[in-house]
């Protein structure tokens, strides 16, 4: 069966997605990516203070 | 590098290894209005098809890790089209309240063209009877000539059962394509009795 004869390819809509939701995804997804970056940095940071502020204040009772 | 040469499978890679949108970009643009398509063929309104296509190419970005080279590009995004297709049908279980009298129109040329176009609309209409998973199914089948194995992979299902939901997919359009003609066949008769009684 042919693409001309195919009934299913017949009934295949026509239509163009507009050029606006390109734009709109492609912002969403530098968002996204943003937020993720954020997040990571925050978290990382959030943890080695955490980490070097424990390990400082074991330091200094061992000292004294 | 020319991003236009490069195949499907090269830019997810180069998206992911990346991050840069140049990638996903090229991707959008070779899939975006077959996407478009397959849920304006779901949901036929053209505002609800873009929130779709939206929707879907977020997914995609989203899930991009998790394709595997094992299938084609195409048949994963079309697998992930469907399910979202199927998923918000079903939630708004629009198939259901499309009656069959609106909507089957009678055939009355003789022109081979035209007749071949009316078909294509009487099982356009049919499909709108149908569950959508089984739209889904003859639409993979039969419109992006997936064989029977990429189905299976793509609905993670065994090939028998899908050789076995094509088939009764396709026994009920053909049930309600031949219901859509009957009825307009009754319409039609009875006009024409009507018509030459009152003669």
């Amino acid at each position: 069966m042919t693409d001309n004869e195919n009934p299913f390819k017949l009934i295949e809509p026509e239509g163009q997605v507009p050029e606006s939701l390109k734009k709109a995804l492609v912002s969403e997804i530098d968002t996204i990516r943003n937020t993720s970056t954020l997040i990571d940095l925050f978290v990382g940071n959030f943890i080695n203070t955490l980490s070097a502020s424990f390990s400082g204040g074991e330091n200094s009772q061992q000292e004294s | 590098m020319n991003v236009k040469k490069l195949t499907d499978e090269q830019l997810v890679a180069l998206f992911i290894d990346t991050q840069k949108n140049l990638y996903f970009e090229q991707l959008y643009d070779r899939y975006s209005d077959k996407v478009y398509r397959k849920c304006l063929s779901f949901v036929k309104d053209d505002a609800k098809a873009e929130d779709f296509t939206h929707d879907i190419f977020l997914k995609l970005v989203l899930n991009l890790s998790s394709y595997k080279e094992t299938a084609k590009f195409s048949t994963w995004l079309y697998s992930i089209t469907y399910n979202y297709c199927i998923d918000q049908t079903r939630i708004s279980k629009k198939y259901s309240e499309v009656g069959l009298d609106d909507n089957f129109d009678a055939p009355d040329d003789d022109d081979d063209a035209q007749m071949a176009e009316l078909e294509a609309q009487q099982l356009n209409k049919a499909m709108q009877q149908i569950l959508p998973e089984e739209k889904s199914i003859l639409m993979m089948k039969y419109q992006d000539d997936l064989s029977i194995k990429e189905i299976s992979e793509s609905l993670d299902i065994s090939e028998s059962a899908v050789k076995m939901r094509l088939l009764r997919a396709k026994e009920k359009l053909r049930k309600v394509y031949l219901e859509g003609v009957l009825f307009w066949g009754v319409v039609i008769a009875k006009l024409v009795s009507l018509f030459f009684r009152n003669d």
